[in-house]
């Protein structure tokens, strides 16, 4: 069975030349049976990249410790489901080979759904796919191959390092290769517009390619926001320290391409309607593309310290050797192309929609440029000061929070301001009710205790951005009832079914805004306190009163000892009023005696209404006779927003995906021409 | 085809517009990469091994520090009622003493290297106010078996 993967991945990297030249030369000579073999070679090269996939399951399931990655990476004990599996991506050699999986996955879609569309195309879209699968299949083939074999077989493997097994660690590592990997397939429509030119019909470069590519880029943007958030849920419940986002390197190698991806998302848009940003936008995804394999670059050379230390190898100069190919190769193709990428209009006013949306895009960019700077400080410092110097958090927080308010702001004015323009005078007009709505809602956060002025910048700029959008939405739906007479929700429905794009981009947009009060909220008003205590003793700490009632020390827990305290939670004791027990919490520390690994387990408990704030409490240590406790309490205002802002998030986005009636039509109109035009051509 | 009158009218407009929006642009990244440049100063920190901490000597206390050392076996003591905890960081001749107070790393008890963000005092030692804990590999089990456990025994004060 191993040998069978060992064998298909070589086959693979012949595959995968055979089809980048075939496609190329078959697009370029106007070959149809290169073009068409070349489809065949991405079918066929999914096919082995799955072959090679399967071996290593059923290595993985058979415990087959005789696989370097099998035995370094799972132990008899560790559960087949999931945890076994999910080994496949935990090595570096197993992740290179999910990433080539998935990308031949994606590439498979792609010349499936699209093999309708634009024949001239495709065959360059399966080359340049097939371009970025020579350099992993390569590197599986003979650099570092997931069927590498131990000198002598274990009797047990190295097991799976116990702070990784949760459900959310199970699911993260695959949804950021969805997204990081899937950015290889906008950057093939774009090398392919390129790369094609002028039609056969001496038709300038046309923007087809930008229209499947949006949808190829909302596809892995979203996948990537799922695995960031997740990767935050996942540091929240386990790693015992309150929060869900440190500004580490890896989470901004991941944060960096998102960036990009959204202000490509954005200006899309202006390509679409005007015509204009055409090079921008090739730029944006180009950049997005190389961000992905410079964040893997990092993460794997161990040039930058992490708090995720993957394993170190000589995998990263030649990821930076292809980082740099790719780069220079496809700005060059750009720069070469220059003269068919004319705009097809001038801005025509500088407060019209198109050129907020170019400062949006300055702005995206600015913030992944200030994430990369931030990154690479230490190297970067060391060459211009000859001090290597080191970023953290404070450094972020400030230069990406400022940056990212003016996004909001931009996020408020733009539903205001339409495309081709706006007087003055007219928005002032509009600017009216928000403001006052912002002012209000400064003026309650004020009255609930609110009095950092930062915070309160920021919400008014969230609470602004609100009204504007949701007026936009409810506007919309007036004038529609006025024509049709149905009620406000039917309307409200009716209107966003007829337009996804325009109102599930306003819901994404509702959606990060309750994404962004958690965040506000749970980082600016988050208290953290510690205290020892023994038994029955009684603490207050913000509202709740916390009493320490026992502790239950190493009790067996599969692999783990776990000991367990309880606490009692009540309302504010005071002296003379009945408090009411509203919770039992249960945080406690779990011993991994395989690997001599202590994981501690918070204890989290939502207060009503709204989950308005999280209790978040952990077990610190105690002393020797477990009389005396150590715990420290976490009270996070409003972070259940950030889980529930999030996920409408990925709603939303998903029906911006989903073609509306009108795309529907003109979709179809569209393929009957190129239907026609397939038939008309050899006459010509 | 336009009039000549016509594109000369639609001409002048643009070249004030391009103007303004150079202006423009050049006025948000000015903005960007000052803001960039402000936060690089206020918040960075040296990033140094333990032998370069040493060699700065006097010239670095006070000054933000991200050391990285290895974690002197048997020096952890913890204090669980003050919430305290104190280790050494040494490489090999010289030896830091450092103290820290807040959330400890769960694998920092397995740790061999232990990187301290923090300030070097002048009687020197180092009060840590951020700690990370690298592991032989955390990610990554494999090298457990050449990770000599039985070091670490003892070093913790309490757990089961």
């Amino acid at each position: 069975m191993t040998t069978l993967g060992s064998i298909s991945l070589t086959v693979a990297f012949v595959v995968a030349i055979y089809t980048m030249v075939a496609g190329f030369i078959g697009a370029r000579r106007k070959v149809p049976e290169l073009a068409a073999s070349a489809r065949n070679g991405v079918i066929l090269y999914a096919v082995l990249a799955t072959l090679a996939v399967i071996s290593i399951g059923y290595a993985l399931v058979t415990r087959d410790f005789s696989l370097v990655l099998v035995a370094n990476h799972t132990s008899r004990d560790l559960p087949l489901i999931p945890y076994t599996l999910t080994a496949l991506w935990s090595g570096q050699s197993g992740s290179l080979l999910f990433w080539s999986w998935i990308l031949s996955l994606y590439g498979l879609v792609v010349i499936i759904l699209h093999r309708h569309d634009d024949l001239e195309l495709m065959p360059y879209v399966a080359s340049v796919i097939m371009l970025v699968q020579t350099f992993f299949a390569f590197m599986l083939a003979f650099i570092s191959s997931p069927f590498e074999r131990m000198l002598s077989i274990p009797p047990d493997g190295a097991g799976l390092n116990p702070i990784l097994q949760h459900p959310a660690m199970a699911i993260h590592p695959p949804l950021l290769y969805l997204g990081f990997v899937g950015f290889t397939i906008p950057f093939a429509f774009a090398m392919a517009a390129l790369l094609r030119g002028r039609s056969a019909t001496g038709q300038p470069m046309n923007d087809s390619w930008i229209r499947a590519t949006r949808r190829w880029t909302l596809i892995p943007w979203m996948f990537l926001w799922i695995g960031l958030v997740l990767g935050g849920r996942w540091a929240y419940d386990v790693l015992g320290w309150g929060g869900y986002w440190g500004w580490d390197p890896v989470e901004n190698a991941a944060f960096m391409p998102w960036l990009v991806g959204t202000a490509f998302l954005h200006s899309v848009m202006v390509q679409e309607r005007k015509g204009m940003l055409k090079v921008w936008n090739i730029g944006l995804v180009i950049i997005t593309f190389a961000l992905t394999l410079f964040g893997t670059f990092l993460t794997r050379s161990g040039v930058i310290q992490s708090v995720h230390a993957f394993a170190q190898s000589e995998i990263g100069p030649l990821f930076l050797g292809f980082v740099a190919l790719i780069t220079l190769a496809s700005t060059a193709l750009l720069f070469f192309r220059l003269d068919q990428l004319q705009n097809e209009a001038e801005f025509d006013s500088l407060l019209s929609r198109e050129v907020l949306f170019l400062v949006n895009n300055v702005l995206f960019l600015g913030a992944a440029i200030a994430v990369l700077i931030g990154v690479v400080w230490p190297i970067l410092s060391e060459v211009l000061t000859g001090q290597a110097l080191t970023v953290g958090a404070p450094y972020y927080n400030l230069v990406v929070g400022v940056i990212f308010a003016g996004i909001v702001l931009l996020m408020g004015i733009i539903p205001l301001i339409g495309w081709g323009g706006a007087t003055m005078a007219k928005l002032g007009r509009k600017l009216i009710a928000p403001l006052a709505l912002a002012v209000g809602i400064v003026a309650l956060a004020f009255v609930l205790g609110w009095r950092d002025p930062l915070s309160l910048i920021a919400i008014a700029l969230l609470a602004f951005a609100f009204a504007t959008t949701g007026t936009d939405i409810l506007l919309a739906a007036r004038a529609r009832q006025k024509n049709t007479h149905e009620n406000l929700t039917t309307a409200l429905a009716r209107i966003v079914e007829r337009n996804h794009r325009r109102y599930g981009g306003y819901l994404v947009h509702l959606s990060v805004l309750i994404f962004a009060l958690g965040v506000i909220g749970s980082r600016g008003y988050a208290t953290d306190q510690v205290r020892a205590l023994t038994r029955g003793e009684a603490w207050t700490v913000n509202g709740y009163t916390i009493v320490f009632e026992g502790l239950l020390p190493g009790a067996r827990v599969g692999e783990a000892e776990v000991t367990t305290a309880t606490l009692g939670v009540f309302e504010e004791w005071c002296d003379s009023c009945e408090s009411r027990r509203i919770a039992t919490l249960k945080p406690g520390i779990s011993f991994f005696t395989r690997q001599q690994q202590q994981v501690s387990d918070p204890a989290i408990w939502h207060d009503a209404p709204f989950f308005r704030r999280d209790l978040y409490v952990i077990v610190q240590g105690w002393t020797d006779n477990f009389q005396t406790v150590s715990f420290r309490v976490f009270v996070n205002p409003l972070v259940t927003l950030v889980w529930i802002g999030a996920f409408l998030f990925v709603i939303s986005t998903v029906l911006t995906m989903f073609p509306d009636p009108a795309e529907q039509r003109a979709r179809e109109r569209v393929r009957r021409e190129a239907a026609a035009g397939a038939l008309v051509r050899p006459s010509e | 085809m336009a009039s000549p009158t016509l594109s000369k009218q639609k001409a002048k407009p643009k070249t004030k517009y391009q103007l303004k929006y150079l202006i423009g642009a050049i006025a948000i990244f000015g903005v960007i990469g000052y803001l960039i440049f402000f936060g690089l100063t206020q918040t960075s920190q040296w990033a140094i091994t333990l032998p370069e901490l040493f060699a700065k000597g006097n010239n670095a206390v006070g000054q933000g520090v991200r050391v990285t050392g290895q974690l002197e076996p048997n020096s952890v003591q913890k204090d669980v009622k003050q919430n305290k905890i104190a280790f050494v960081l040494t490489d090999g001749v010289n030896r830091l003493p450092v103290t820290y107070s807040g959330v400890v790393p769960d694998t920092f008890d397995r740790a061999v290297e232990v990187v301290a963000e923090g300030k070097l005092n002048a009687d020197g030692s180092f009060t840590a106010t951020n700690l990370l804990a690298k592991c032989p590999s955390k990610y990554d089990a494999s090298k457990i078996e050449e990770f000599d456990t039985s070091k670490m025994q003892g070093n913790v004060n309490y757990g089961p």
